[in-house]
């Protein structure tokens, strides 16, 4: 047992990561074609504008059951609501917020230009502490943004009036998943300006500049959308029901900022936060690039029901850095 | 597809792509095929009609099938009235005469003709209401606009110092 | 006739310093029982410390550090040795205390009247001064008057915010570039990784020697692991990482086998404040010949060199020279930074991590730094209900016999209070039965 839980401590995180991601992204990607079908609610990316997906992302889905009269929340269509966000969670507890560091295809995705990046040997930027702290407020307005409108289809908005169903989806419009996944089913439909009404001008036309700062912003940051995506915001809330955790034991900690530079979103209370044991924060992936970067024995560790799976060891620490 | 049952059918040969929006949009190739008892049938007539009464006949080739373009029969008063959710109707309908001596319902006949018909949806052409050069202008826009925004930002940054910025700007 | 005079008192203080040196390991070396047969590359070492030998070979350049905060990873990408000139020396302290003030720290006096005495100005191409403290950053200057080429490495005052990230990563990567200007070498990933991967090899060993110290009974004593951490001052990083290795591996021996210097009832000692740097182990070794045990310590000299480790994600100097800057400045518990919250807590964890009954806070006189943050670290001893032992000296050997008479009550008032809490223990016990 010993050796086993030495091999895992000693691991290189970045190789395994890199494996599972192209794994999930052929499952999710092209997952219906073998007929995987892991579930319609999932807590990640998979888009339904793909041909034939492993799964279906828990938004879209959200986003239309919220086009319900306020009349009929207290109905079966209202309780369908209250389902969907189950099986939500049913899948959100295996992993926690680590759906969106292994398995997300847009994280994927992003984490494969920050490779070509490297090899090219191009420096990436980061935000300074005070823009990230205003920006981080985007993703719960796109959250809350993706939860309101869709009710001003359904319900008379005063002076306004309903919403038309173009309205419909309006996350799914701005979501680079729309237009960037489908391109690998051959799929470049979701890349045009669609004039057929006001509204899908305008919801295109965002889409369209969300894609092209995705492929620059990407490039440059490391997991650059990620800092801005409501799914990460939704799975927040239920950060607590996740049976996967990542602790911290202060009272080992040096603030030596090792994770705090590995960290691809750059949360900095890894680093400086010795009074907590759960320091997953909002932006969190769960990567665990900072417990492989931890020089402390046993400082950060990943424990799944209470069990350590994966923790920060000194010689583990020596031998990936040689 | 073809059912050995039937006395006369029209099959349509769509491929199917299993999108998340199926539909059949002006300007695809349409091909039906005449089939009885799951034999085709060459010479069959077969006609699409339109919402406004427009016809067109063709007649079947040896696998009882004809090719067509699916035309564009909607025309909203202005820009504001278009739907690209609007379906128009259309129908298919295939004749087919046989000369045979027989008997049905204890009369004797000398002469058959089967007619069969068949409703179809289709939608507006996608290139008639987006333009992918608009997309991808847009996206490239976007994508030169942030990247120059980071290089601005790296030549800027080489300032020896980051200044603060105050209500009341200081003058140079 | 001047000159002749200024030679022969060169000489003088020469041989003096050289004679305190030798006296110094006389004593930790017979004075103890069973030292380590891995030490003897360690005494040996110190024993011809500022010698022809540290001059390096292949014509390396050579450059002098002060500090724990000059990156050495860079001197070394740059193929020169990085030597720390920090001196502990008292016939060198009177030298300098000639021409320097009165209220100067004795380290600083030492390292002048180092400078002043030997004239190193052929031997060191660069010295490399951090701005730390108010005194090391006069030095600088003074150095430079006197004909060194010194160089001010800009230094910020706070260690938590990003502006005194930035800027301390600017003057990391502004110092890369006037070390690559000085050596005539230029610094390249790949040398840069090679000299990471040096320095990590000697952190890791250290690391070892660190968890070694935890066990109670010790097994090492403190003056050992000080000697230890004075010899990477001038030892060349490569033989110093074997020597230690070999050290570490007996003593892992020594433990298997159940041996340790000093039995389980010792009283452990954390030692902190001013660095004791060789040869004034004036205080460690008090502590130890009076029956006390340094189990760990929180100085610039020792536990604290070597300790942090750094690490980066992408293998390009865009990444691994801020690495290399935030490794240097963010978990730094020098006094010199504001606020230091982090040293408490390192304290606080040492404490908990070596079983710790007692520190020994030793602050050189004139030591601005240390001496204020001794009332910090008081307080927030007492509130944690450990004692503490504050002792403000200097170089000079005339106070040894005040404090071996204050260390021996402080060690017996210790050893007491262990054997009335392991009576209370034994009580509590007996009542619980």
């Amino acid at each position: 047992m010993n050796k086993i839980t030495k091999f895992v401590n000693n691991a290189s995180i970045k190789r395994f990561r890199f494996w599972f991601q192209i794994v999930a992204f052929f499952i999710i990607i092209y997952g219906g074609y073998a007929a995987i079908e892991i579930g319609e609610n999932l807590p990640t990316f998979a888009c339904p504008y793909l041909d034939k997906p492993g799964g279906t992302c828990f938004l879209m889905g959200l986003q239309h059951r919220f086009t319900l009269p306020f009349d009929q929340f207290i109905s079966f269509r209202g309780l369908a609501i209250i389902t969907s966000i189950l099986f939500f969670l049913a899948g959100f507890v295996f992993l926690n917020k680590a759906w969106c560091g292994y398995v997300c295809p847009i994280g994927t995705l992003q984490d494969w230009f920050t490779k070509i990046r490297q090899k090219l040997g191009i420096r990436y930027s980061n935000y300074s502490e005070k823009k990230f702290k205003k920006l981080k407020k985007i993703k719960y307005i796109l959250l809350a943004l993706l939860i309101l409108i869709p009710l001003g289809i359904a319900n008379s908005i005063p002076g306004v009036g309903k919403l038309s169903h173009d309205w419909g989806v309006p996350f799914c419009m701005v979501c680079p998943g729309r237009t960037v996944l489908p391109i690998f089913n051959g799929d470049f439909s979701q890349l045009t300006i669609d004039f057929s009404s006001k509204t899908k001008m305008v919801f295109t036309f965002l889409g369209m500049a969300v894609t092209g700062m995705f492929f620059a912003g990407a490039f440059y940051k490391k997991r650059f959308f990620c800092f801005f995506c409501p799914m990460s915001a939704f799975q927040f809330i239920f950060k607590k029901l996740g049976l996967l955790r990542l602790v911290k034991d202060g009272s080992k900690c040096t603030k030596c900022g090792d994770c705090y530079r590995a960290c691809d979103m750059g949360i900095r209370e890894i680093a400086d936060d010795v009074e907590n044991k759960d320091i997953v924060k909002d932006d969190c992936m769960m990567c665990f690039k900072c417990v492989a970067a931890c020089p402390e024995e046993g400082c950060l560790k990943v424990n799944f029901l209470s069990k350590t799976i994966y923790k920060a060891t000194e010689e583990g620490f020596y031998k990936r850095t040689k | 597809m073809a059912n050995e049952k039937v006395p006369f059918e029209i099959v349509p040969q769509v491929l199917w792509d299993d999108k998340f929006h199926i539909r059949t949009q002006t300007g695809d190739n349409i091909k039906l095929y005449a089939y009885s008892y799951g034999k085709p049938l060459e010479n069959a007539e077969i006609s699409v009609l339109s919402e406004q009464q427009w016809k067109k006949t063709m007649t079947a080739d040896k696998e009882g099938g004809v090719e067509f373009q699916m035309i564009r029969d909607y025309y909203p008063k202005d820009w504001a009235r278009f739907h690209r959710s609007h379906r128009s109707f259309m129908i298919f309908e295939a004749e087919y005469e046989v000369v045979e001596n027989g008997e049905y319902q204890g009369q004797s006949y000398n002469r058959r003709k089967m007619i069969t018909t068949m409703p179809w949806k289709y939608s507006p052409a996608q290139d008639d209401y987006a333009s992918y050069s608009a997309g991808l202008t847009v996206g490239a826009v976007f994508f030169v606009l942030t990247i120059g925004g980071v290089l601005f930002y790296r030549e800027r940054r080489r300032k020896p110092f980051l200044e603060l910025d105050f209500e009341k700007k200081p003058k140079k | 006739m001047e000159k002749e005079r200024i030679e022969k008192v060169k000489k003088h203080i020469r041989t003096e310093a050289a004679l305190e040196a030798g006296q110094v390991l006389k004593k930790i070396t017979d004075n103890f029982p069973d030292n380590p047969e891995g030490m003897k590359y360690f005494y040996d070492l110190l024993s011809r410390q500022f010698s022809e030998e540290i001059l390096p070979k292949n014509g390396k350049k050579l450059i002098g550090t002060m500090c724990v905060q000059v990156p050495d990873e860079l001197i070394l990408a740059a193929g020169a040795k990085p030597v720390r000139v920090c001196s502990g020396s008292f016939p060198y302290d009177n030298a300098g205390a000639e021409f320097m003030p009165a209220k100067t720290c004795s380290m600083i006096k030492a390292i002048m009247g180092l400078f002043q005495v030997e004239d190193f100005r052929e031997k060191f191409d660069m010295l490399v001064i951090p701005t730390t403290c108010d005194q090391k950053k006069k030095t600088t200057e003074i150095l430079k008057d006197m004909g060194y080429e010194a160089y001010s490495l800009a230094m910020p005052s706070r260690k938590d915010d990003d502006n005194s990230r930035y800027y301390w990563q600017n003057s990391v990567k502004e110092f890369a570039a006037d070390l690559m200007k000085k050596t005539g070498n230029k610094i390249t990933k790949e040398s840069l990784k090679k000299a990471f991967d040096l320095k990590n090899e000697a952190r890791y060993e250290f690391r070892r020697l660190f968890k070694l110290r935890m066990k109670n009974p010790a097994v090492i004593y403190g003056k050992d692991a000080f000697l230890i951490a004075n010899a990477y001052f001038t030892d060349d990083i490569e033989s110093w990482t074997a020597a230690l290795k070999k050290l570490n591996d007996e003593l892992e021996k020594k433990v298997e086998e159940g041996f340790s210097v000093a039995n389980a009832k010792v009283p452990r000692f954390l030692f902190t404040g001013s660095p004791p740097i060789f040869p004034n182990m004036k205080i460690p070794l008090l502590v130890e010949e009076a029956g006390g045990l340094i189990a760990i310590d929180e100085v610039c000299s020792s536990s604290r060199l070597l300790y942090d480790m750094p690490s980066y994600d992408e293998q390009g100097l865009y990444d691994m020279i801020p690495a290399i800057a935030d490794c240097y400045l963010k978990p730094c518990t020098c006094p010199c930074f504001v606020p230091n919250e982090e040293r408490k807590d390192k304290i606080s964890n040492l404490i908990d991590m070596f079983n710790i009954d007692g520190v020994i806070y030793q602050a050189f006189s004139g030591c601005q730094l240390y001496e204020m943050e001794q009332k910090l670290i008081g307080n927030f001893l007492m509130k944690k209900g450990v004692p503490m032992l504050y002792i403000e000296s200097d170089y000079s050997p005339e106070d040894t016999g005040q404090l071996s008479t204050r260390v021996e009550a402080f060690i017996e008032s210790i050893k007491m209070k262990k054997k009335s809490s392991a009576a209370k223990k034994e009580e509590n016990k007996k009542d619980k039965k």
